[in-house]
């Protein structure tokens, strides 16, 4: 019993122990998987983003191209100042650009109208302009705008208040009709209040998802540290522009120019966010694109995935555990039944050494009494019975004996070359007397030797067992036939009789121990009820089988393989 | 007075052996029988006045059901009132193994005896089973 609780003690402690552990590791799983594919993903949506303004930069630059090299620009010096302004106009507005200049070769402005920021572009960047067309991303100062017309200054501004421009641009060569650079073209867009591309960004890479009511991810276009374009909405519905980064983020990457990746709190919400460096064409840091996503996605997930997993492996640990209490169940089972089999076997045993006892008693009582007179003689038979009931308790008890030794496995068991004819000869021989009484024949079909790695005594044992069974259930006047064949490594016993036989039923049960089919047939026999199963279990010490073929009233073969090795 | 006839149902040959030497002796007359069946057979055939029944035989409680039947089955109604002294070296009394309905009494032996007999006891058991 303390056993028993021992061993749930111990597996439910194991499951527990197990069971942390396990958790332990899929807690520690879910939220790498989890920030992995989180980081991964945040670094692809930066990547995205940072394809749609580059796709916006090829616009404006085949746009230039295309303008440049059109008749019209070719010939802008020959129109009128209206024609030059309702030509740019109309241009800008069909392309949406903020900006469109054309210079002369003098880096002069054609367009008759003023235009600082784009004055300040050209001749900020005059030393790269020499060598190729150029187009990335610029930065033009507050001061500089403050100059520019209405509607360009007030599209830069916050809160009325005018803040450093930037431009996606472009700067492409003018020819003339013979095809001669006459000149530069610039054009370029605003970022600052970029709505329609913030939004592409947004669209692009979140196609206005929402997670819990809230849109999962975010674009900003910061200039220097300031948001000056985004898609985070306020409470109010306006897009929160005018704040600063924070001074982590500003450090890292405006001032190093190293990108930031973590977790950011942006209007109230947490993002998985990504800083990179927006970098002009001189390679200075202008400011940065922002792309986050809403943490709490990932962050369910996380939990999902926990929930999953330690759920899973409660499940397994609970069906484990359930296992377990079903293996031990059935172990003490198993010793209960063990211990039942026991207690049979020492009735069964009582009973039959009480039993030759009780008739030697009885028979010596009545001696005692003088019953049958004062004449010896007279008790003569009674003498006789005792003496044989007495004969076969010593049986019964050597018996007992080689079971117990082929049982415990103490017996030192003595290999040797044995010859298994010359056993059965012996065997045959001290059978004899007894088998001629009644008149039976025992033949020995196999007349040479048949040689084996054995223990004698065990041999013995098998042909003593099975030729006196076979004498003592045979008819009177009939016949034993004893064969030993040697094929393939095996040696095979067989002892046929021609006595009462069985039924299909008792053969089933004639190996068992104490098993002596008791019917009117056998009421006479003397037997231990051991012999068989005595046999049966020498064969196994030589990885063999016992078998028996028996009809009822026509008599039985035994048969006994053993291993030759 | 007429010789009482008495019916010894047992598988042991040796006991029926002795129980007919010791009983003749004692002027009864004696019957054996080897098995439960032979027993019934015997018990239609010869009419006796006392049963010696053995419990152990082809089966670990033939005897238990042969009492049963004799005691308790219609088909043996004429035989119910022979006096059944039970032996057997089972030491449990019988009347232990039979508390199990009302009908106790009819299913339990007359008298029980443990193997081996104490023969003075057993024959003043049969001569009181005999008198009843």
């Amino acid at each position: 019993m303390s056993l028993r609780k021992n061993l749930i003690v111990l597996v439910a402690s194991t499951a527990i122990i197990i069971l942390l552990a396990l958790s332990i590791l899929q807690i520690h799983w879910a939220n790498t998987i989890v920030i992995e594919q989180a980081v991964n993903r945040v670094k692809q949506n930066i990547n995205t983003a940072w394809q749609v303004l580059d796709d916006q930069q090829d616009k404006i630059t085949i746009i230039a191209e295309l303008l440049a090299n059109s008749q019209e620009v070719s010939q802008f010096e020959n129109k009128s100042v209206l024609q030059k302004k309702k030509f740019l106009s109309n241009v800008k507005e069909q392309w949406k650009l903020d900006l469109l200049v054309v210079f002369d070769e003098n880096g002069k402005s054609l367009s008759n109208i003023v235009e600082p920021a784009s004055e300040f572009i050209i001749k900020h960047y005059a030393a790269l302009l020499l060598k190729e067309p150029l187009s990335g991303y610029v930065n033009v100062p507050a001061k500089v705008l403050e100059q520019e017309q209405e509607n360009l200054r007030g599209d830069c501004s916050i809160g009325g208040k005018i803040v450093d421009g930037l431009f996606i641009i472009t700067i492409v060569p003018r020819m003339d009709s013979a095809g001669k650079p006459n000149g530069i073209m610039l054009a370029g867009i605003r970022m600052n209040n970029s709505t329609a591309l913030l939004d592409k960004i947004q669209n692009n890479l979140f196609k206005d998802e929402l997670y819990k009511g809230n849109r999962i991810g975010t674009a900003t276009i910061f200039s220097g540290p300031l948001r000056v374009a985004t898609t985070v909405l306020l409470d109010n519905g306006e897009r929160a522009i005018g704040t600063l980064v924070s001074q982590e983020v500003e450090n890292q990457v405006l001032n190093n120019g190293i990108s930031w990746t973590g977790r950011a709190e942006v209007v109230d919400k947490w993002y998985l966010s990504s800083y990179e460096p927006i970098c002009d064409p001189l390679g200075k840091i202008i400011g940065m694109l922002y792309i986050g996503e809403l943490e709490q996605i990932y962050i369910d997930q996380k939990y999902n995935s926990l929930f999953t997993g330690v759920g899973v492996i409660f499940c397994i640990i609970l069906f484990s555990f359930f296992i377990s209490v079903l293996l031990i169940r059935h172990t003490r089972r198993l010793e209960f039944e063990k211990k039942k089999v026991r207690f049979e076997f020492i009735r069964v045993l009582g009973h039959e050494l009480k039993s030759p006892i009780n008739a030697v008693e009885g028979y010596l009582q009545l001696m005692d009494q003088g019953i049958a007179g004062k004449l010896p003689e007279a008790y003569d038979k009674m003498i006789d019975r005792s003496l044989i009931r007495i004969g076969f308790m010593r049986k019964l008890i050597t018996d007992l004996l080689d079971l117990t030794r082929f049982e415990s496995g103490q017996k030192t068991r003595e290999l040797t070359n044995v010859d298994v004819y010359e056993v059965a000869r012996e065997s045959i021989e001290t059978m004899t007397s007894s088998a001629e009484e009644r008149n039976i024949c025992i033949k020995l079909l196999t007349n040479q030797p048949v040689h084996m790695i054995a223990d004698r005594s065990e041999i013995e044992i098998i042909f003593n067992n099975l030729i006196s069974n076979a004498v003592k259930y045979n008819r009177d006047g009939g016949h034993v036939d004893v064969e030993i064949k040697a094929i393939n490594g095996k040696v095979q016993i067989s002892v046929k009789d021609t006595g009462i036989g069985m039924t299909d039923e008792e053969v089933k049960k004639i190996f068992s121990e104490f098993v002596r089919i008791k019917n009117t047939k056998t009421i006479n026999i003397l037997g231990s009820g051991l012999g068989l199963s005595i046999v049966k279990k020498i064969a196994k010490l030589y990885s063999g089988e016992t078998h028996v073929v028996s009809e009822s009233d026509v008599g039985s073969t035994f048969t006994v393989i053993l291993k030759v090795n | 007075m007429k010789t009482k006839k008495l019916l010894i149902i047992d598988d042991d040959k040796d006991f029926r052996t002795q129980i007919r030497i010791f009983l003749e002796s004692h002027n009864y007359s004696i019957v054996e029988a080897a098995s439960g069946k032979d027993g019934l057979e015997k018990l239609a055939k010869e009419n006796p006045d006392l049963i010696v029944l053995d419990i152990m035989m082809e089966t670990d409680s033939e005897g238990y059901e042969l009492n049963e039947l004799i005691k308790y089955d219609n088909h043996y109604k004429e035989y119910k009132n022979i006096p059944i002294l039970m032996v057997s070296s089972i030491q449990k009394d019988p009347h232990e193994s039979f508390p199990r309905s009302e009908y106790a009494d009819l299913i339990t032996p007359d008298k029980y005896m443990t193997k081996p007999i104490d023969y003075n006891k057993f024959l003043q058991l049969v001569k009181e089973l005999l008198n009843r």
